[in-house]
């Protein structure tokens, strides 16, 4: 009896012992299967990488002794591709995200710059300082092909490996265990460090990081100014009530700011905090946010619309025109343009965020303004509305008359245009007719959906 | 190694307009009938359906559309460029029509990073991610910045796939729209956290809430 008991026990534990086993075994091939998925993804973006580089390297190469302008122009376009396709490649790579930020602005920036050749409105003119440019460049590119060639030998021979979740190899037998590539690509970008500073135009241009702001200017003010001013700009509405500085810092970001924490007085709730930033320099009110639970909207879009283009007016932001709106998690952001002399001013915009609740104004944001805003010098338009409307395509159903507006096409770069609407079949798409030549420069469709449009 | 295509090797230099009769003309009509701007017959002859033609794909290519085969004209249908040509930039979406996807992306990554943040904090992390994309030191998607490896905790832990909160939409909404505590900062860290030191060397802006942040 008791023998039958112990042999029971023993049957049980092995039956035990086998399902654990089992269990662990097919954890363990799922776990191996996993592994080499994503050891698989990150193997195909290396073998990417080192090819967008190895044709990188041959096209800036040619590029040095390409002469005749098609020619270079269809480089300088697979030069941007293939840098971009490479960038790309790079920051999909299981490193650090701040571990080859130099490679990576080095891709940038070579695709930007042959970018800034290949859209340029006159032939490519390689200049003696451009081409020599060029060739930095390329040695550059070529430094980096052999390198990254070097970490495929030694991925290929098992030597390094790429992720941080090894290959089923960690075993003990091996004499030498591959190491994490992570340190080669390391030195890659220790050798990035003197690579030229490109000024072009460009979005990513060396240049743009230093961009001041323009409509920033005066005598530094002291904190103090600063919370006045704060409060003054908040009190501003006497709806709003009267508040009381909690807390004032000053930050060194684009545009040196105090910025000031104020709460309600008499506090209504803990979280019912506002913070809004005052330029250290003139002392404007740079931007505002305020946090609180929105409840269920009572307020129409156009009694919003007219509390923030109140808003703004008191606060001496004249002759500003609504250009767009968004309506998101019970509030609506309202974006407001500057104008000059009737003509709307796309790059200087204001925006303003409306609780649909109660109506307050719950965000301020004009730092994009302060950097852009200036007195242009508009030249009197060389075409008129109705030959402008003329180079518009016969397929559009235009649906508005066009007005003049100045639009950016670039950084620091603007033009002076006619805005159209048009319609072909269920699509809106903006249409803008620069008002000096007749060209069309940009074409932008709208997107309309329930919570946001164009207002024209 | 790397083989470039080559560009069509036509040395066409000669301006085409209404009476044209010459193997050039074949050319031309035959690259518009191809991309259906022409519908009739390749018969080398510039008559009224070509110049028609030739019309509609000037004024839908952003040329003058006077009728004449000009340089530019050339150089839009994909022949050799003469001088003074204009290509167009690339066309996009305006800054403001937002993808409504992408909001709730970013919010899904401020409540992961941010959750217990005052708000301006939540906006600050919004306004770091697409500060990224306007870098070149960084991915030039969303999609990129956000999932690239080790750049963000909440992604590689997958607390983000949490729903966001109505602030991180409201502050996801406002950093798309141009609202940046931060004015320009590129990184932020958790000081009370294990870090690298290297975050340290970088130009510190500001501290809001529990994150610094710098550029």
């Amino acid at each position: 009896m008791k023998d039958k008991r112990w042999f029971i026990f023993i049957i049980g534990f092995f039956v035990v012992l086998a399902g654990v086993g089992f269990w662990g075994y097919r954890q363990s091939t799922e776990r191996r299967q996993l592994e080499v998925i994503l050891n698989n993804n990150y193997y195909r973006t290396f073998y990417e990488l080192t090819e967008n580089v190895q044709y990188l390297t041959v096209l800036l190469s040619k590029i040095l002794v390409a002469e005749a302008p098609n020619q270079d122009r269809l480089i300088f376009m697979e030069i941007w591709q293939r840098a971009n396709a490479a960038q790309i490649n790079l920051t999909q790579l299981p490193l650090p995200d701040t571990m080859m930020i130099r490679t990576s602005k080095f891709f940038t920036q070579v695709g930007d710059y042959a970018y800034s050749f290949f859209k340029a409105d006159t032939p490519v003119v390689k200049t003696k300082e451009k081409w020599e440019t060029l060739n930095r460049l390329y040695k550059k590119a070529d430094s980096l092909n052999t390198e990254l060639a070097d970490i495929e030998k030694q991925l290929t021979q098992g030597k390094l490996y790429l992720s941080e979740l090894k290959e089923g190899v960690s075993g003990v037998i091996q004499r030498e265990k591959p190491k994490l590539a992570r340190a080669s690509f390391k030195d890659i970008e220790k050798h990035m460090e003197d690579i030229p500073v490109l000024i072009y135009d460009g979005p990513f241009s060396g240049h743009l990081e230093k961009r001041k702001p323009r409509a920033i200017s005066g005598a530094k003010i002291t904190a103090p100014r600063a919370q006045s001013i704060a409060l003054t700009f908040m009190e501003q509405q006497s709806s709003n009530g009267k508040y009381q500085v909690k807390k004032i810092n000053l930050d060194r970001g684009k545009i040196p700011a105090y910025r000031v924490e104020l709460v309600s007085r008499p506090l209504l709730s803990k979280k019912d905090r506002i913070t809004l930033a005052v330029s250290q320099q003139g002392g404007q009110v740079l931007w505002l946010t305020k946090a609180r639970k929105i409840n269920r909207p009572q307020i129409s879009l156009a009694k919003a619309r007219e509390i923030a283009r109140r808003y703004l007016e008191v606060r001496g932001y004249k002759d500003m025109v609504p250009v767009y709106f968004e309506v998101i998690g019970g509030m609506v952001i309202f974006n407001f343009a500057a104008t000059q002399d009737k003509v709307v001013l796309y790059p200087d915009q204001v925006k303003v965020t409306v609780a649909l609740d109660t109506g307050e104004v719950t965000g301020f944001e004009a730092s994009a303004f302060f950097m852009t805003h200036y007195k242009r010098k508009l030249l009197p338009p060389r075409l008129t509305v109705t030959q402008a409307r003329k180079k518009l395509s016969p397929r559009l159903q235009v649906r508005s008359k066009g007005r003049l507006v100045v639009i950016p096409t670039g950084p620091e770069r603007e033009k002076l245009t006619y805005e159209f609407q048009g319609q072909l079949d269920k699509d809106t798409f903006l249409i803008y007719i620069n008002a000096l030549n007749g060209q069309e420069e940009k074409l932008l469709r709208v997107v309309r959906n329930k919570e946001g449009i164009l207002t024209l | 190694m790397a083989v470039l295509g080559t560009s069509y090797a036509f040395a066409q230099e000669r301006t085409l307009y209404w009476g044209s009769s010459n193997p050039d003309v074949s050319l031309l009509q035959q690259q518009l009938k191809n991309w259906g701007y022409y519908r009739a017959r390749v018969d080398g002859v510039f008559g009224n359906a070509t110049q028609q033609a030739v019309i509609n794909f000037q004024r839908l290519n952003g040329l003058v559309p006077d009728g004449v085969v000009g340089a530019s004209t050339w150089s839009a249908l994909g022949y050799s460029p003469g001088e003074n040509v204009s290509y167009h930039e690339s066309v996009g979406v305006s800054r403001g029509v937002t993808n409504r996807d992408e909001i709730y992306l970013l919010a899904r990554v401020i409540e992961g990073e941010a959750a217990n943040e005052p708000f301006a904090g939540k906006v600050a992390v919004g306004a770091v991610i697409l500060n990224r994309l306007r870098s070149a030191l960084f991915p030039h998607t969303l999609a990129g910045v956000i999932y690239q490896p080790h750049a963000f905790e909440s992604v590689a832990n997958g607390q983000y796939n949490r729903p966001a909160s109505q602030e991180s939409l409201q502050a996801a909404a406002m950093s798309m729209n141009g609202w940046d505590p931060t004015g320009g900062a590129l990184y932020f860290w958790n000081p009370a956290k294990a870090i690298s030191p290297w975050v340290w060397t970088k130009n510190i802006i500001s501290q809001i809430g529990r994150h610094i942040f710098a550029r």
